[in-house]
């Protein structure tokens, strides 16, 4: 009896055993990759996934802006916050992490997720995924030039670029740097694909629509001073008919609308993205960070009654960006792609390639809806390029006109951080690529004197 | 999980065979006094009948009278004292004399699943005894072990009452994976993570919720065989923590109360005060403008004054004020805060039954202003015993602890902390009427005052654990089932509210939120232990089976838009801003075998095995296989060392073993889709995790050689051990090209080594029945390597450089700055090493190299000294430890000390700033003050020396002697007065901010409590 009480009672302990099953967890906030996109819908829930990353701080939710205005003569770094000092003051190093590489990476990543999906494993109209595969091309054509522009070495007269990424898990975990033509290449392929897929008749700038794709074939042209390819782009968005220039009383209270007009790609931040702190409006104004003031040079910019000059402002003795999204909660969409700058790439498109009369007409086109004089043959380049500083200030525009255009970035005012021009071959005019990234991949060549 | 079907069969057969024996016949009645060597009679000594384990204990008389049967085995014990045993006879009066044990009484030691007495231990278990553990003026029961145990490191996080300690023992052994101990209280593992729900503010630990004075013993396993118990989650060692249990015999009831103060430990650098900023912000006027612009330094003043437009009126406004000298510093500081806690606890029964149970109740204020903590704790472990056969038991613990934080983890505007440091001189704490100023600070920084008078940062957190244990005693003899089932439930709640009035909520107009967490483990053990006893022959062994399944759910909403002050709920928020809530699990399964074997009490083997499973890892690659070996000869036992009269203990034991690490977050194998980004109103989907489909448990391999020794009566004692520990498989968080869309993948490479000695010696060099004076000491010492890391495409080792760096052939995040190498004496320059040899120097930063130290932030040495003195009722204790070897970077930097606008115009500095470079010639490594910001240029500049020496503890008490209470009522009284890290010495004097760390948290805190302890 007891041996056999004694077997029985120790048989509870083999009982457990076979509780291996009882180890599978739980997967409730996310989802197994395999098998988890199935649909047109996931596709443009997957199109999502990547424009949030083009509304991360460090892109175009704040940094990638910031930092490109402030390398460029309208704003300085008060270090109430300590943020944009370093940016400022071209005191970057390779330890110091700045720029999208990381971001606009991942967002190509969740691109080429989209890109190489199967249709044929996809529920829903071929034409409607097709649409989401071409918004994808075009997000990562953006990601691409975002990077080759921050990174690549065409400024300097080098070579290198960066590398194009068009697999997700690739075979190549440590891609090098592709040459600055490949790159090139490569987002003009991918815009030609983005245009031949995005349905027509989107109205919702919030996400590609087919001309976002000109528009921005306009942008790269442009910064590579392809001319006529510029012109045919710039030219083929404007004689779309879809947008217009903006007019003068519009002008300061756009940067609070949605789907303006003139927005030809804009990325969508509402209150519930909690920006706050990290956004726009908090680094351009405000008592906490605040820490991008506006030289006072930039009065002079702006001749009497231009409706330009109403963006800014003064808070106390801080001369401030007050209208360009003032939302402080960070809720104002922010536009990536619109009109005026595509008026403004035609216009230069079309004088380099001499003719000077239609490209002033263009120009008048911009200065008669802004109360500022119209321009008259003859005009010059300098010309053209402060009628964008005036138009695109705090955008984001100005340094990368004076990468292009390889001029000196001068010292104008004593409240600049930056003591010294910048010349056209100071390595500092591109950014060290990430130490995080040399030390993951030693097939990466760091640019020079970094 | 179902319950159900594995309990079923052996609760059936449990039932099936309850037994109950009782036992009639003729009794008498004895009395009898115990008295010590000098005629002190002894109250309390147990008077126990050996066979029935029934009896009584003695008054405050040492009197005693107790119902026998003619023949009775009588034995009489006294803690200190060598049991006697008498058989009754014929008379009915018993004097008994005890004689004080000389110590070789041997003890036991919990090493969690089993125990072991001291000589059948194979490794250097160590324990800590509730003596050294109640009634420390702590709020985490882990802290009370600094200092305590070599090889044991324990830092704080911040001295914000409630906070997490960091503790590695033995060092680290993982890269990414955890370093931190597995901590084990009554035989059931427990989460002893953050319970913060914010990681901006302050953190909570878990252990806040255990009173120390509920402590029987904490037991650190660090070795081969003590770990393997732990196999598959040992590697970073166990932290075992046995409460008190119940005991039988009379009803005790015992009174903890203590009353202190604590102030920081040290004041922290000293900031410039408004007269020093305003000369150093000339200065940098001067140096950057005054040959340009054509002024001399002492014209300085005039050119500011004349350009408003550029500089801003700060200094002439504050000139006009009156100079006015505003001490931010003591501001935001809290002098002597109050600690308290105050315990009732009962213990007692009879032969069937018996329990305990205790209250206690906390409060602590921290030393900066809105942080505080009250700790509510109550127990109950009754322990049933129907028969012989079978024991029950129950142990109920319930605490509540509520914090009130501060953000402080890094340098928030919003924090008091930070304020110390970083609120301008000139800005004033308070209006004229006396209300907070919040509208003419001039700065971006907010007023704390006001914050922590209007904003909520409260966590409320709760824990209840029932433990049931059935302990069947089998018709089999020395063969032994227990099962125990455990629940352990803990729910947080964050409860956080802005104002719209002042500070970082006002963009909201008002922002409140809720966080919150709950997570439940469930614990089911089933051990089989079976004693066989042949002769000389002892062997131990258990079988264990261990399901453990953890659940976590989380929710967090929070909005925006009050329309009113003075409402800080969420039903007032004029809008929802958002929403979230996850839930996640964790599985764990282990089978052990422990086996002890003891060769006539001589020769001792311990061989443990583990399979263990856990849901952490891949379905194929679940499972992990670790054990251990371990083996001690007890010379001491052997003839020819017995008649060395001078040796008592001689006992050198070695041990090997392996042990396994799952320290990672949970669901990283899987490659899996996210879908918590939202864009345009609307979820986004976005891969979250790379995941690997092999991924498998991290294997710690460790071995161990040690002596420990008792000499002279046991009046020099000590352990001498050296261990190495060699890691294989890391879970290693493989730094990807961001290419990749990734930033890393958890992989299964690299190795990392460690090795180190600890020493411990105590000598007792007076003991007498009066007065006796002992002291003992430790030193231990840890150094690792990583020996390789994982490799790219082209073989390359996945390095990480920074200020520390990750590479192959030096310890574990080395310091590695760039080179400091000081001021230029003709103009005032910083300026660099730009070779690793120190002998070139550079002006531009970008070409500084950065200079290997070999050192980390870890110790390499630690030590502790302890001095135990008493004289009659009186008594001293005092200990004061060391650590040392390591380095200490300080933060925030570019801010505080570095010769820019930051220190001078937009923030405070550190009165170091007044060393700056002022004329050529001048010798300083402060560079001249400039008109202009930098970018952060991290140097080894602020990098220091981190050895210190604290006075960690220091008691000095007065135990009231029997004939003083006996009118009383009272059994025992104790009074002290105790100090708690009352002295600091640090040997770089560069390093201003507390040695323990170096951040914007609250510093560690000296306090002075004066208790009393009531036996009734």
């Amino acid at each position: 009896m007891k041996k056999l009480l004694l077997f029985i009672s120790s048989s509870a302990f083999l009982f457990y055993s076979c509780t291996a099953e009882n180890l599978e967890p739980t997967l409730a906030t996310i989802k197994d990759a395999e098998g988890s996109i199935t649909s047109a819908d996931d596709l443009a829930g997957l199109v999502r996934g990547a424009l949030d990353q083009l509304t991360s701080t460090v892109y175009y939710g704040r940094s990638f802006i910031v930092s490109d205005e402030i390398r460029g003569i309208t704003t300085w770094a008060n270090g109430n916050s300590g943020r944009f000092t370093t940016q400022a003051t071209y005191g970057y190093v390779a330890s110091t992490g700045l720029g999208i590489w990381a971001t606009a990476y991942r967002m190509i990543s969740r691109t080429n997720l989209i890109i190489n999906q199967d249709e044929a494993n996809l529920d829903g109209e071929p034409s409607e995924i097709n649409h989401y595969k071409g918004q994808a091309h075009f997000l990562r054509a953006l990601g691409h030039f975002d990077l080759l522009r921050n990174y690549g070495q065409q400024p300097l007269g080098g070579t290198l670029g960066v590398p194009i990424i068009t697999e997700f898990k690739g075979d190549n975990l440590s891609p090098a740097r592709n040459t600055v033509t490949e790159v090139k290449d490569a987002i003009y392929a991918d815009l030609d694909r983005a245009f031949n897929l995005i349905q027509d008749g989107g109205s919702d700038k919030q996400f590609p629509i087919k001309l976002a794709t000109k528009a921005l074939e306009s942008r790269v042209a442009l910064y590579f001073g392809e001319w006529s390819r510029a012109a045919s782009a710039a030219k083929a968005v404007i004689d779309s008919g879809q947008f217009q220039i903006l007019a003068p009383d519009a002008y300061v209270n756009s940067y609070t609308a949605d789907n303006s007009a003139n927005s030809i790609f804009e990325i969508a931040f509402n209150d519930t993205d909690n920006r706050g702190i990290n956004g726009l409006a908090y680094i351009y104004r405000g008592d906490s960070y605040g820490d991008v003031e506006v030289l006072p040079t930039v009065l002079d910019l702006y001749e009497e009654g231009d409706v330009r000059s109403g963006i800014l402002g003064y808070e106390g003795e801080k001369l401030r960006n007050m209208n360009k999204w003032p939302d402080n909660n960070g809720g104002d969409n922010v536009g990536i792609i619109r009109f005026e700058e595509i008026v403004l790439n035609y216009a230069e498109a079309l004088f380099e390639q001499g003719q000077v009369d239609v490209a002033v007409s263009e120009l008048n086109k911009i200065t008669s809806n802004r109360g500022a004089s119209a321009y008259t043959a003859p005009i010059t380049k300098d010309d053209i390029l402060r009628e964008r500083t005036k138009e695109l200030i705090f955008e984001g525009f100005q340094f990368f006109d004076y990468q292009r255009t390889r001029r000196i970035i001068p010292v104008v005012h004593s409240l600049q951080n930056n003591k010294t021009p910048i010349s056209p071959t100071d390595h500092r005019r591109i950014y060290p690529i990430p130490q995080y990234e040399i030390d993951a991949n030693s097939n990466i060549v760091q640019n020079d004197n970094y | 999980m179902n319950l159900e079907p594995k309990l079923h069969v052996f609760l059936t057969c449990l039932l099936g065979i309850l037994v109950s024996t009782s036992f009639y016949s003729q009794s008498i009645t004895i009395t009898g006094t115990v008295v010590d060597e000098n005629e002190q009679a002894l109250p309390g000594a147990s008077v126990i009948i050996k066979a029935e384990n029934r009896g009584t204990s003695t008054d405050f008389d040492g009197n005693f009278s107790l119902e026998v049967q003619v023949g009775d085995q009588v034995t009489v014990s006294y803690i200190g004292f060598v049991d006697q045993t008498f058989t009754v006879g014929n008379q009915d009066y018993y004097s008994i004399t005890l004689e004080t044990s000389d110590g070789d009484l041997e003890e036991v030691v919990v090493m969690g699943y089993s125990s072991l007495t001291r000589s059948e231990l194979t490794g250097s278990a160590v324990q800590v005894k509730s003596d050294e553990i109640g009634n420390f003026p702590v709020t985490s029961a882990d802290q009370i072990l600094q200092g305590k145990v070599p090889g044991l490191y324990l830092w704080g996080t911040s001295g914000t009452p409630g906070s997490v300690s960091n503790v590695l023992i033995r060092g680290r052994t993982s890269v990414n994976a955890s370093n931190g101990p597995l901590y084990v209280v009554d035989g059931i593992p427990i989460n002893a993570g953050n319970l913060s729900r914010s990681t901006a503010r302050s953190s909570l630990s878990p252990l806040t919720g255990i009173n120390p004075n509920d402590i029987e013993s904490i037991t650190v396993l660090k070795d081969a065989t003590a770990t393997a118990q732990y196999g598959a989650r040992g590697s970073g060692g166990v932290i075992v923590i046995t409460t008190k249990k119940p005991e039988s015999g009379e009803i005790r009831i015992r009174v903890d109360a203590n009353y202190g103060w604590q102030n920081d430990a040290i004041p922290g650098p000293t900031v410039l005060t408004a007269e020093e900023r305003e000369e150093l912000y000339f200065d940098g006027l001067f140096n950057t403008y005054g040959a340009s612009q054509n002024f001399t330094r002492e014209g300085a003043q005039t050119f500011y004054e004349n350009n408003p437009r550029s500089f801003g009126t700060t200094y002439t406004r504050w000139r006009e004020a009156g100079s006015p000298v505003y001490n931010w510093a003591e501001e935001i500081t809290v002098k002597n805060a109050p600690i308290n806690r105050f315990t009732l606890s009962a213990n007692g029964g009879g032969q069937k039954s018996s329990f305990r149970a205790s209250a206690s109740y906390g409060q602590t204020d921290g030393t900066v202003i809105g942080t505080s903590l009250e700790q509510f704790a109550a127990n109950l472990d009754v322990v049933f015993k129907p028969s012989d056969t079978f024991q029950f038991s129950t142990i109920n613990r319930f605490s509540f602890s509520e914090q009130d934080g501060i953000l402080e983890s890094s340098a928030y505007f919003a924090s008091p902390r930070t304020i110390k440091y970083f609120m301008p001189p000139t800005s004033a704490p308070y209006n004229e009427d006396g209300t907070p100023n919040i509208n003419n600070l001039n700065t971006n920084i907010f007023n704390p005052i006001y914050l922590q008078q209007n904003d909520i940062e409260l966590t409320q957190s709760l824990n209840i654990v029932s433990t049931q244990r059935l302990l069947w005693k089998t018709p089999i003899k020395n063969l032994n089932f227990e099962t125990v089932i455990s629940t352990d439930y803990t729910q947080v709640w964050f409860r956080l509210y802005g104002n719209r009035v002042h500070g970082g909520s006002v963009a909201r107009s008002g922002f409140a939120a809720i966080s919150g967490f709950n997570t439940v483990n469930f614990t089911i053990q089933n051990i089989a232990t079976y004693n066989l006893i042949q002769g000389v022959h002892n062997l131990k062994i258990s079988g264990i089976q261990e399901y453990i399944v953890n659940k976590i759910n989380t929710v967090y909403s929070e909005g925006e838009n009050f329309s009113a002050d003075g409402l800080f709920y969420l039903n007032s928020a004029g809008e929802p801003s958002a929403a979230t809530g996850t839930f996640s699990d964790g599985h764990t399964a282990s089978y052990k075998v422990l086996a002890n074997y003891t060769f006539d009490n001589r020769f001792v083997l311990n061989a443990n095995y583990t399979r263990e499973g856990s849901s952490l890892f891949p379905k194929d690659s679940r499972w992990g296989d670790f054990y251990s070996l371990g083996t001690s000869w007890n010379l001491d036992q052997e003839d020819f060392v017995r008649n060395i009269t001078f040796i008592d203990i001689l006992k050198p034991y070695a041990n090997f073993g392996t042990t396994g690490n799952a320290g990672i977050a949970r669901n990283t194998y899987q490659a899996s889709l996210s879908f918590s980004s939202a864009y345009n109103g609307s979820a986004g989907i976005a891969p979250a995790r790379f995941g690997n489909s092999n991924l498998q448990w991290e294997v710690l391999t460790t071995w161990e050689a040690g002596l420990r020794f008792a000499l002279l009566s046991n009046g020099i004692s000590g352990d001498f051990t050296y261990y190495q520990n060699r890691t294989g498989d890391m879970l290693l968080n493989v730094p990807l090209s961001r290419t990749t869309g990734f930033s890393s993948q958890n992989r299964n490479v690299g190795r990392m080594k460690s090795q180190g000695f600890e020493l411990t010696l105590s000598s007792e060099i007076i003991n007498k029945s009066d007065y006796g004076l002992s002291i003992s000491g430790s030193v231990a010492t840890n150094n690792n390597e990583i020996v390789e890391l994982a490799k790219d495409g082209n073989g390359d080792p996945i390095e990480v450089i920074g200020n520390t760096r990750i590479v192959e052939g030096q310890p574990l995040r080395e310091f590695f700055h760039r080179g400091y190498a000081g001021v230029d004496p003709q103009t005032g320059e910083a300026e660099y090493w730009s070779n690793e040899e120190q002998t070139e120097k550079t002006k531009n930063y970008s070409e500084a190299t950065r200079i290997p130290t070999g050192k980390t932030s870890d110790p390499t040495i630690n030590a502790a000294f302890n001095i135990r003195l008493r004289f009659k009722g009186f008594f001293l204790n005092a200990q004061a430890t060391y650590a040392g070897g390591h380095l200490e970077a300080e933060p925030w930097t570019l801010y505080t000390r570095e010769s820019t606008r930051y220190a001078t115009d937009s923030f405070n500095g550190i009165n170091s700033l007044l060393n700056r470079w002022q004329v050529p010639g001048d010798i300083t490594d402060t560079p001249a003050i400039r008109h202009a910001f930098q970018p952060w240029q991290v140097t080894d500049r602020f990098v220091f020396d981190g050895d210190f020496i604290r006075l960690r503890d220091a008691t000095l008490g007065y135990n009231f002697s029997y004939r003083l209470l006996e009118e009383t009522g009272i059994n025992a009284a104790q009074i002290y007065i105790r100090g708690v890290n009352l002295l600091t010495w640090t040997k770089d004097k560069g390093l201003v901010y507390d040695p323990e760390y170096l951040n914007l948290a609250t510093p560690p805190t000296k306090n002075i409590v004066l208790g009393i302890v009531l036996d009734l």
